[in-house]
């Protein structure tokens, strides 16, 4: 186990080189439940993230915090665990694949398991770029993983209903809100009884948020989002679109915000899978899924 | 607290911080100019999966600052361009 590797070029190759039966990429939790059953049924593991500690984005955690369950936690023990490295490159070999990873490490295995997660899908608008424009899964990271509110006051804008968590989050932490735009209609799929009857406990999590929204007197609204962000060297404000059922701009207003986080929920990070030439597939919601071999 | 510099600012982080969220704690929000425009970038997605956030680290250039943790002592500069400027002749 190396829980205190620390990235830079000082680190010395450890005994981690070498040959595995499966490196897992990835250590969120599919990763590391991956990691947890290979290795119990006496698997040579590595896992390999790129990020300092394990969790993934979903359990995301400060330094010196354990928000692991406990079985995965002790799995842990039972593997290689490769935090901070960054894979560049995979080939493929005779006998499996070499994958090269930075800081400096050549890691060979008979197999390799894919689970890199996601990331926030985004739809650029004008002034996406300015420092201050964060994505809401990047706002929610610093807030979980590092204790850091990202901004004063804050529009959080996309659709999905990881918005709410990260809109509540911010103002327990000490952020002014000043809105949560949905472009969507959210309550669109209650006129799906199946649907509905699957999601019973999201719909009571859902409700959960805005009631926290509410406390906070954070502004809700649907069929809304953030079209602009103004300034020149950071955020200085946005401008809000209500939109129509076809997502066209009905109306436009103007908000003072030094802070953007905004997501059009989550993609895959594909990169992996695409390199090693695997079959993809669209997903209904638009995204790039890997499939097969 | 750990510290380190900024520019030649003196920046304080939490141990286990890394060095954009240390910025961005401390009111900075931006660490590289755009090669073309030399336009202000900071963090975007927080997550090590843009690259918006690359800084110069303690000499290395292009580092993620969203993934990368403070040591005590590290010089972080704002990256010019690729910064690879040192190698321009």
């Amino acid at each position: 186990m190396s829980w205190k590797h620390r990235k830079g070029p000082d680190m010395a190759i450890s005994p981690a080189d070498g040959s595995y039966d499966i490196a897992v990429l990835g250590a969120g939790p599919a990763g590391l439940s991956a990691a947890a059953a290979a290795a119990a049924q006496g698997s040579r593991v590595v896992l390999i993230d790129a990020a300092p500690r394990p969790g993934g984005q979903y359990w995301r955690h400060r330094a010196g915090e354990d928000r692991l369950p406990a079985p995965l936690r002790a799995a842990l023990e039972a593997v290689t665990f490769l935090p901070s490295h960054a894979i560049w490159h995979i080939e493929r070999t005779d006998s499996g694949f070499t994958i090269h990873a930075l800081p400096d490490r050549e890691i060979d295995c008979r197999t390799v398991v894919v689970a890199t997660g996601a990331y926030d899908r985004q739809l650029p608008f004008p002034g996406w770029t300015l420092p201050g424009v964060f994505t809401a899964g990047g706002v929610q990271a610093l807030l979980k993983g590092q204790g850091v509110v990202a901004g004063n006051r804050i529009a959080v804008a996309g659709t999905g209903p990881f918005l709410l968590p990260v809109a509540a989050g911010l103002a327990e932490a000490g952020g002014q809100v000043v809105g949560v735009f949905e472009a969507g209609r959210p309550t669109a799929f209650l006129r799906h009884p199946l649907a509905l009857s699957r999601n019973v406990s999201k719909i009571f999590e859902g409700a959960g948020y805005l009631r926290r929204l509410r406390r906070y007197r954070i502004p809700f609204s649907t069929r809304t989002t953030v079209v602009q962000a103004h300034g020149t060297e950071s955020v200085t404000g946005v401008t809000v679109a209500r939109l129509d059922s076809n997502w066209t701009i009905v109306s436009k207003r103007r908000i003072d915000c030094d802070t953007v986080a905004v997501g059009y929920g989550f993609t895959p990070q594909t990169e992996i899978p695409r390199q090693l030439g695997c079959e993809m597939v669209v997903d209904a919601d638009g995204s790039l899924c890997g499939q097969g071999r | 607290m750990i510290t380190f510099s900024f520019d030649g600012k003196h920046i304080e982080a939490e141990p286990g911080q890394t060095v954009g969220a240390a910025l961005i704690a401390a009111g900075h929000r931006s660490w590289r100019l755009t090669r073309k425009d030399g336009k202000a970038r900071g963090i975007f997605c927080g997550i090590g999966v843009c690259f918006d956030c690359l800084a110069t680290i303690s000499g290395g250039p292009n580092q993620r600052a969203c993934l990368t943790e403070v040591r005590p002592g590290d010089v972080v500069e704002t990256q010019e361009g690729a910064g690879h400027g040192d190698l321009a002749c």
